[in-house]
């Protein structure tokens, strides 16, 4: 196979290779053997994988490869290499969460993300940095994954390597998760898709902790359908979770057909207009019009403001994740980064009172968000308030808590996390310094067809998705 | 805690260490003293929280016995 062969091949999509393996036009072991040679290339900048499973991934390739020759399909991710977050377990597999802490962590299971993405044929070629325990910083055991758009800018986070590794081409998509924004900032940042499926759709068992009623798992990918595709193997109810969703799983992958004609969009000052960067504010202005162009219809809607659902958020997830931690807190505090080591230590001075108050205001925040939401389809609006920062002062390698910076970062992420709606980014279009900049649609619970539908209208109408990131120029 | 500043906590030194030492973590007046710029805000969004007044809804958490399962490990 020619070099010049592979790097293609390693940037198509993750449903075209899929199309290309069903017709037998490509093996698994070919693009195993792709997606390796693009993380050779180019992970010494990238630092987006904390493990790479190169035997492993190989070997499932062939088997892969020999099922399909004996007439076996698993589905659309049959040989297919995606990366996993290095905070779902793995059987036998070092499993970190990027920190110290766990650095010599093996479990002896696997999450059902895993084993979903195993069941399903997946070649999971590696594990990917993240900031520490998702928890808003980088260790520096570990250390930042710069952003494969100009690597001197951060890829926020937490799923930062899960997002660098699909923008690069080292994976044809990952799963990450978010309880804050961390799958979704992470993809504005780079370009690419991100879905934070709603609270229940995907399990959360086997998946190392920040939150417990605010985690959500979910794809990064290249594109919507992709998204979709991946969408479509991970969810669904599992009993190792009690708080997964006896919904039934649609067919996303057919539902994308769905568009935006006679959808109502619903859009709110506070998260459109306020505490945003100019230049995204209005390539997302710009994206809302493109969604009326496709046959929506946008109005005002009234809203909870992000400053009542971030505050909100972080009085629950700072105390949960105290709460988890608390036995290392105690015993091994050094071996923490010390932003994260600082924000465990808010968490045992929140009073439980405010955790409390703040699980009252998610219930009457999520209440009035489902009854802005009976008037309107889907809601839009700017996933982060800039692109990409400079990775030099930004909040994930600051040795600081500073929790009015992070409120700041999440303020249109978070509100999702704390009502559970589901929520994706997609690329909008890119700054004068050619960074990318993501919007995100809302819908209602367990609405992730319409969702991605309605993404993939957009997507397919603009095509910001086809650009590729300059780390791969260079 | 002494309000100053409009709803901005004045939180001291001493406030953070016996409060932390309240749920085990012991943190020791250099580290209590250096976590005091950092509680300042925390504890300003909790604030934030507090002051609304939703007496009328439930709180979010969730405990179920309807569904016969024992779980542990989340």
């Amino acid at each position: 196979m020619a070099e010049a062969w592979r790097e293609e091949l390693a940037d198509l999509p993750l449903t075209e290779v899929a199309g290309r393996l069903q017709r037998r036009e490509v093996s698994a072991v070919e693009l195993t053997e792709a997606t390796l040679a693009r993380i050779d290339a180019i992970e010494d900048r990238l630092n987006a994988f904390v493990t790479v499973l190169r035997e492993q991934a190989l070997a499932d390739a062939r088997r892969a490869d020999a099922e399909r020759a004996g007439g076996k399909d698993r589905g659309p991710l049959h040989g297919v290499p995606v990366s996993i977050k290095d905070l779902f377990s793995t059987a036998g597999i070092r499993t970190t969460a990027s920190s110290r802490v766990l650095a010599d962590h093996v479990p002896d299971q696997d999450a059902t993300v895993v084993r979903r993405l195993a069941a399903a044929g997946a070649i999971i070629v590696g594990k990917t940095n993240m900031l520490e325990f998702a928890y808003a910083a980088v260790h520096p055991d570990f250390g930042p994954t710069p952003n494969p758009w100009d690597l001197t800018r951060s890829t926020s986070g937490s799923s930062s390597g899960s997002a660098a590794a699909v923008a690069a081409g080292m994976g044809y998509g990952s799963v990450g998760s978010d309880t804050g924004g961390s799958i979704r900032l992470p993809a504005a940042y780079c370009g690419i898709v991100g879905l934070k499926p709603t609270y229940g759709r995907v399990s959360r068992h086997g998946g190392v902790p920040v939150s417990w009623s605010a985690d959500h798992f979910g794809p990064l990918t290249r594109t919507v359908a992709d998204c979709a595709a991946m969408l479509g193997v991970i969810a669904g109810e599992d009993p190792l979770d009690s708080t997964s969703g006896r919904v039934p799983v649609p067919d996303y992958a057919a539902s994308l057909a769905g568009g935006l004609a006679g959808k109502r969009v619903g859009i709110n000052d506070a998260y459109l207009r306020q505490n945003v960067d100019a230049e995204v504010g209005a390539l997302v202005e710009a994206a809302i019009r493109h969604l009326e162009g496709l046959g929506a219809t946008v109005e005002e809607v009234r809203l909870p403001p992000p400053s009542e659902a971030v505050p909100a958020l972080l009085g629950i997830i700072t105390p949960e994740a105290t709460a988890y931690h608390l036995p290392w807190l105690r015993e091994r505090p050094g071996d923490y980064s010390q932003a994260v080591r600082e924000r465990l230590e808010l968490g045992a001075i929140t009073p439980a009172v405010s955790y409390i108050k703040a699980q009252q205001l998610r219930r009457r925040i999520t209440d009035e968000v489902l009854a802005a939401m009976e008037r309107v389809d889907l809601l839009a609006m700017p996933t982060a308030p800039t692109a990409a920062t400079p990775l030099e002062g930004d909040l994930v390698t600051s040795e600081e808590a500073d929790p009015e910076l992070l409120a700041a970062l999440i303020n249109f992420t978070g509100p999702f996390d704390l009502t559970g709606l589901p929520a994706v980014s997609i690329p909008c279009g890119f700054t004068a310094a050619q960074l990318p900049v993501g919007f995100q649609l809302v819908a209602r619970p367990y609405e992730e067809a319409a969702l991605l539908a309605a993404a993939h209208a957009y997507e397919q109408a603009t095509g910001w998705h086809r650009r590729l990131p300059s780390v791969l120029a260079t | 805690m002494e309000e100053s500043g409009g709803t901005a906590p004045a939180v001291s030194a001493e406030q953070v260490r016996i409060l932390a030492a309240v749920a085990g973590v012991e943190l020791g007046d250099e580290r209590a003293t250096a976590l005091v710029p950092q509680a300042e805000p925390h504890l300003r969004l909790m604030r934030a929280v507090d002051a609304i007044d939703h007496r009328g809804a439930e709180p979010a958490g969730e405990f179920r016995l309807d569904e016969g399962r024992r779980l542990t490990n989340g």
